[in-house]
């Protein structure tokens, strides 16, 4: 009795040791999968990096979204990539990323618009080959954001004084600590027309409308999925079974096995997103003021 | 020692070893990679599930993916230490692993001495699953088949010896 019991507490001591040693592994998303369709989950505010909060608001990283879909595209047995998307969009650059990648796959690709898929999330649902969207969620708010806020009056009410040193007249556009002049305001809009402009041609294009067809419907309003079935947005309004018989459908397949592609993040990849992150403010605060407006879509 | 039964002096039991019968070291070593398989790999098994492709799209895959072979090396090589570890614990401390505890058969040092964790080690090093360790694989469970005891070849070269206890 008394080897087995050295025998159960060995065994327990190593498979604590290897869960324990698991756990500071940074693996990669996908590796080998056993299923023929890709879910990628697009899940939270789209930005190109993820700080690596532990808490706080739930971050899609495009860079990582990005290499989900070349795994999937990469794997064999992988036929078709489904992307639930639940965004409420950020910035465009990110969300432009996104989309790109989703054109480069060479499978198909189709959208599932869970409760939001709208502007940046949006942008990269339309980039797939088939949207479905449940009927009560939010889409489309096809636009461009980049509000702040500005402190100029309360630093004034506090006696702190903004002091401007700048070579190159327009090099602290949008700084929070003093008014817009219209001149900013104005190039500050053109900017954002731009991209807009750049947003309305991507879906156009994606979604086979035309130009002014979708720059009617690109004044940022959203759309319910009912609503945006109608104006040609989505394909069809449904759930995950409706976007899984559309790939069987595509596929010619009787049953299709989903498998989630995602990025595992050890407690290493936290704890060093944590502290690089706290060392980039702890750093940005002494050396630099350079702060732009983000651009969200 | 002589013991007595209603006043009738019987003879007394004497044990007596000989060398673990091939099928029960096999069938125990199976038990101790499924015992390996449950509380070493599984851990890592988030990470990843066996390919749905043949072996041709494996290798293509993992080729054009270095950090996800990266990835597999640091596990491989995590688990061969825990497993090599298991093996040599328990072998030295007590003789047996779970699988020889089933079978109850032991492993000893041939001069019948306290057997040290490192020579156990050497012993096990079959285990590992690189070059030139690999060759192994094949030549230490063979030699078994020739031997006299059924000594594997690195059991032969450490003077390991397993062995199953008869009481007579």
């Amino acid at each position: 009795m008394g080897n087995l019991k050295t025998i159960i507490f060995v065994i327990l001591a190593l498979w604590l040791s290897a869960f324990i040693l698991s756990a500071f592994i940074p693996a990669p998303g996908g590796v080998f999968v056993d299923g023929n369709v890709a879910l990628i989950k697009i899940d939270g505010v789209i930005m190109t990096e993820d700080p690596g909060s532990f808490f706080g608001t739930k971050i899609a990283s495009a860079s990582e979204i990005v290499k989900l879909i070349e795994l999937a595209d990469e794997n064999p047995s992988v036929e078709a990539i489904l992307f639930e998307i639940n965004s409420p969009g950020g910035s465009a650059v990110a969300s432009l990323e996104i989309a790109s990648a989703i054109k480069d796959a060479n499978k198909t690709t189709v959208a599932y618009i869970r409760e939001v898929g709208a502007s940046g999330g949006y942008w990269a649902a339309s980039a797939t080959d088939y949207i479905v969207a449940n009927p009560l969620a939010v889409t489309g708010s096809i636009g461009v954001i980049s509000s702040y806020l500005e402190f100029s009056g309360f630093m004034e009410k506090y006696g702190i004084s903004y002091q401007r040193l700048v070579a190159g007249k327009f090099k602290d556009i949008g700084t929070p600590y003093r008014n817009l002049t219209s001149e900013e305001e104005k190039i500050l809009l053109e900017k954002l027309d731009l991209i807009h402009d750049y947003f309305v041609s991507a879906v156009a294009e994606n979604r086979g409308m035309n130009e002014s067809e979708v720059k009617e419907l690109a004044t940022g309003m959203f759309y319910l999925g009912a609503e945006a079935e109608e104006l040609n947005l989505v394909d069809k309004t449904g759930d995950l079974e409706t976007a899984k018989n559309y790939i069987k459908d595509k596929l010619k397949v009787d049953e299709i096995t989903l498998v989630e592609y995602k990025e595992h993040s050890s407690f290493f990849d936290i704890f060093s997103a944590k502290l690089n992150e706290n060392f980039f403010f702890f750093g940005k605060g002494l050396v630099s003021s350079d702060e732009k407006p983000l651009i969200m879509t | 020692m002589p013991r007595k039964k209603r006043g009738v002096d019987l003879p007394g039991m004497r044990t007596v070893e000989s060398g673990a019968q091939l099928w029960k070291r096999i069938v125990a070593f199976f038990i101790d990679i499924l015992v390996l398989d449950i509380i070493i790999i599984a851990p890592f098994r988030k990470y990843f599930s066996m390919p749905a492709g043949g072996i041709a799209e494996s290798v293509e895959f993992l080729a054009n993916n270095p950090e996800v072979t990266q990835t597999l090396k640091i596990i491989l090589f995590l688990s061969t230490i825990l497993a090599l570890l298991y093996f040599s614990i328990l072998e030295s401390r007590i003789g047996q692993t779970l699988g020889k505890y089933i079978f109850k058969i032991y492993v000893r040092s041939e001069d019948k001495k306290q057997l040290s964790f490192w020579k156990v080690l050497l012993s096990n090093i079959t285990l590992i699953p690189f070059f030139p360790f690999i060759i192994l694989w094949i030549v230490d469970p063979i030699h078994m088949f020739f031997s006299k005891n059924n000594q594997r070849l690195m059991e032969k070269f450490t003077k390991i010896i397993t062995v199953q206890k008869y009481v007579v």
